[in-house]
């Protein structure tokens, strides 16, 4: 049986690509294992009955927009001006797909009339490390999702435990859980998160002496395998050409060495200055398990106490790099 | 150079001469550094400068770049504030520079690794006291060992 | 061949023994994973693990290494003598799963071949033996060896193969190479007709627990024949393009080849490449003739389930699963070739 959110995005799926207002919906389907939904492009009215939303729905779909987006407009290239189409897609959105699709927009990518955002109140998504943790690392063969309590079944049987245990850090402190934007919504609105310190994580980390927080950095950086799944995953890495593929000048070095591997992440990284939504989807996505976040968040929290700025939540705000003041802080310069 | 740094440098190899790479903005800091030498101002000789049309122009790679390929410190270099010669070249620099240094702080990289600095044309003794302060500084860290690149 | 019995609780002996004069390359707990990796002194092989998060093929086949090393001098480059490459040391393989002892056999074709040898995997190969653990635990929902030609007993391409039946181990020595490490596991009794019996069982019932089943064998005529067809726009739409499948893949061995340069010292590097990114295909022109997801994915099935068959009568999947777990969107190899099953199907009843 549907839930109440999954019948309105449904509804409101069918209606627009009956009516031919939208291309395709992207959303979330049924996956093949338990508690991990897919991504999945519905372009039929027919097919819309495929589409889900609980915790197990786990990235942002933002970066699929923009590649369809652009991937189409590329192959518009050779088309007579007069006969070039605009691509629409509707999009399921929580808080943090509705804030990278605000990014989109600032940066350009796409107009406001490409995308339709189909708004859900989210809950938070299931990480499936803590998940992992629930089943002492018995594999899971089956698990669902009963209100506000998760059912795992493994081969030492049934078990039961609240959903909130094993959400992801992102959702755990999310302040965003409802779209910034949306033509649509699907559902109550939900309230934001005030449990827990969204940053206390940062200061903590801080807080440790400076060899400590290296050796854990090069120790979570020494898991990497190049894979890339990280920054193809991010709805903000959308450059044409990544400068790690980039071969001259050649910025990183392609194998696994420490060095490489560190500086391919700290510049990653440094490309999220004020515009890392937080959706926790590089963390999630990894199957090495870094601990992105850690390192991520000091991003977003330099950019809210240096720039008072947060991504993403507000169109007519710049990002912090797109922007500056005169009178910005600047303490780190050294005066002699 | 403060009494902390000093008593720092104090205990480190006396040989070891540390090599640190300058990012310099060409209107400013570049013409501030000819001014020194023509000034005959002394200052230590282990700084390489780098010449970029502005500082704005310095991708925050470079940094991490000189660190990942050797350089003991970087030391990054533009116009004040408010003088920058294509006008907010150096403001849209310091945002990117305050993140960087930041981030790089956080995930433990030493806070002297990395030193921002104005400096103009006219401040020639400014560059020869700055080249000082950087060179006794990352003397007192010693040689750079995170980050830096080691063939396998 | 010999089969001997060992107590359970004497081979960590026996790893340990072999630790102590020889590199062991074993499967070891890391927090919540499994990795195989050199054993450290404080290591311990994990001998009750289901299988390992990465492949064992990072032994002979590593994502990064050293092909070569040089100097760069006022008259050119001068090779340098690289003193890693040769190491002639015996290496032993402990733990690995049958499905994976498998995807040796694999790699075999591609690097060990007539005409092609590849000097650096078939050194490292040749001087390895393998002593591999059948997998008589339940399997999990995503193996599925038997559907691609392995088996969870499998022997085939072990010199050691170890057999839990009850509170001992059956161990047999299926080569001389493996013979030669008999003596670490100290004086053994023989096994008895019905210990070996028992073993079968056990075999029979591993058979019978592995429940998915994919027509892997049998879609290779429907690929024969479709390299255009809508099935391929589907599948690829969720593909973010990462390496994680081919990465955790015990068969992918695509690679590239470069060179880095540290001041004047230089090395020629070969790491893992993936027929996933689209920096794979990207000529220098800018052209690029895989110029989207579509064409990587039908290249990956086609790759394993195809073009492998017509050059060495061998499907490129052992059926361990790897790329099903880990795949950060859920695209699921086992659904593509029974959805390719179910076309075939369906196109044969249209066909009457």
């Amino acid at each position: 049986m549907p839930n109440n959110i999954e019948q309105k995005i449904r509804d409101e799926a069918r209606r627009l690509l009956t009516e031919k207002v939208v291309d395709v919906v992207v959303g979330y389907e049924e996956g093949t294992l338990p508690l991990l939904a897919a991504p999945c492009f519905i372009t039929a009215p027919e097919e819309v009955d495929r589409l889900i939303f609980d915790a197990s729905c786990k990235q942002n779909l933002a970066g699929y927009v923009h590649a369809l987006i652009i991937e189409h407009r590329k192959s518009q290239a050779r088309v007579k001006p007069e006969d070039k189409t605009e691509k629409t897609v509707a999009v399921i959105a929580r808080g943090c797909t509705s804030r990278s699709i605000v990014i989109h927009l600032q940066e350009r990518q796409y107009e406001r009339e490409n995308v339709v955002i189909i708004g859900v109140p989210c809950q938070g998504y299931i990480d499936k490390n803590k998940l992992s943790d629930k089943a002492s690392g018995k594999e899971i063969l089956a698990g669902k999702l009963d209100g506000d309590q998760v059912v795992i079944e493994t081969a030492a049987g049934e078990s039961r435990f609240p959903l909130e245990e094993v959400l992801a850090g992102s959702c755990l402190t999310c302040a965003w859980p409802n779209p910034v934007i949306s033509d649509f919504m699907a559902g109550e609105e939900v309230a934001p998160r005030t449990t827990e310190d969204e940053f206390a994580l940062v200061e903590r980390f801080a807080a440790q002496d400076e060899n400590q927080r290296w050796a854990y950095f090069e120790a979570e950086m020494n898991k990497c395998m190049r894979c890339y799944a990280c920054r193809n995953v991010c709805p903000s890495c959308y450059c044409p050409t990544c400068f790690a593929d980039q071969s001259q000048p050649e910025w990183v070095g392609a194998g696994i060495n420490p060095s490489d591997n560190q500086v391919f992440q700290i510049m990653r990284m440094f490309h999220m200055a004020g515009r890392c939504v937080d959706c926790g989807s590089c963390v999630e996505v990894c199957a090495e398990g870094v601990d992105l976040r850690t390192f991520l968040k000091k991003l977003d929290y330099d950019d809210l106490k240096l720039y008072d700025h947060r991504a993403g939540v507000d169109l007519e705000k710049p990002s912090p790099l797109a922007s500056f003041r005169e009178d910005d802080p600047e303490e780190f310069i050294l005066e002699p | 150079m403060s009494a902390e740094v000093a008593e720092k440098q104090k205990t480190t190899a006396t040989d070891w001469e540390p090599k640190i790479v300058a990012l310099v903005c060409n209107w400013c800091t570049y013409a501030g550094a000819d001014l020194a030498g023509i000034s005959r101002l002394q200052y230590p000789p282990n700084v390489r400068l780098i010449r970029l049309p502005c500082s704005g122009r310095i991708n925050p790679f470079y940094i991490v770049k000189a660190l990942q390929h050797g350089a003991d410190g970087v030391l990054v270099s533009g116009c004040h504030p408010g003088e920058c010669h294509y006008i907010s070249g150096n403001l849209s620099a310091r945002r990117k520079f305050a993140f960087l240094e930041n981030f790089l702080n956080y995930i433990g990289i030493e806070k002297d690794r990395t030193i921002f600095t104005w400096i103009s044309a006219s401040e020639g003794d400014k560059f020869a006291r700055v080249i000082e302060e950087v060179t006794a500084r990352v003397k007192a860290l010693g040689p750079a060992e995170k980050l830096v690149k080691k063939l396998s | 061949m010999k089969a001997k019995l060992i107590d359970k609780t004497a081979l960590a002996g026996v790893v340990g023994g072999l630790a102590a004069k020889m590199p062991v390359y074993a499967p070891v707990r890391d927090g919540r994973r499994v990795y195989f990796r050199f054993l450290a002194a404080e290591d311990e092989a994990c001998l009750d693990y289901g299988n390992s998060d990465n492949a064992p093929k990072n032994l002979f086949f590593p994502h990064t290494e050293t092909l070569m090393r040089f100097t760069r001098t006022a008259r050119g480059h001068e090779l340098v003598e690289d003193e890693a490459a040769n190491q002639d040391q015996e290496m032993v393989l402990f733990g690995v799963r049958p499905c994976d002892v498998r995807s040796f056999t694999l790699l075999d074709y591609v690097f060990d071949q007539e005409k092609y040898t590849d000097p650096y995997y078939v050194e490292r190969r040749k001087r390895t033996v393998i002593v591999a653990l059948a997998c008589l635990q339940p399997p999990a929902s995503t193996c599925f060896c038997t559907s691609v030609g392995g088996h969870p007993a499998q022997a085939d391409g072990a010199d050691i193969m170890i057999t839990e039946v009850g509170e001992q181990y059956l161990v047999e020595f299926l080569s001389e190479k493996g013979e030669k490490l008999a003596e670490f596991f100290g004086q053994l009794p023989e096994a008895d007709a019905k210990t070996l019996a028992r073993k079968e069982e056990l075999v029979e019932n591993a058979v019978a627990a592995i429940k998915t089943e994919i027509p892997g064998a049998m879609i290779k005529d429907w690929l024969d024949k479709n390299f255009e067809h809508p099935f391929w726009d589907q599948i690829h739409q969720s593909c973010l393009g990462c390496g994680t499948c081919t990465y955790l893949c015990p068969t992918c061995h695509c690679f590239d080849i470069r060179d880095e340069l540290e001041g004047d010292q230089g090395i020629r590097l070969r790491t893992w490449d993936t027929c996933m990114y689209a920096l794979y295909t990207q000529e220098t022109s800018g052209h690029n003739p895989r110029p989207s997801q579509k064409q990587r994915w039908r290249q990956r099935l086609m790759h394993k389930f195809k073009y492998f068959v017509d050059n060495f009568r061998e499907i490129s999947c052992v059926g361990c699963g790897r790329c099903v777990i880990n795949c950060p969107v859920n695209i699921d190899i086992r659904k593509l070739v029974s959805d390719i099953g179910r076309l075939m199907e369906a196109e044969e009843e249209s066909n009457g």
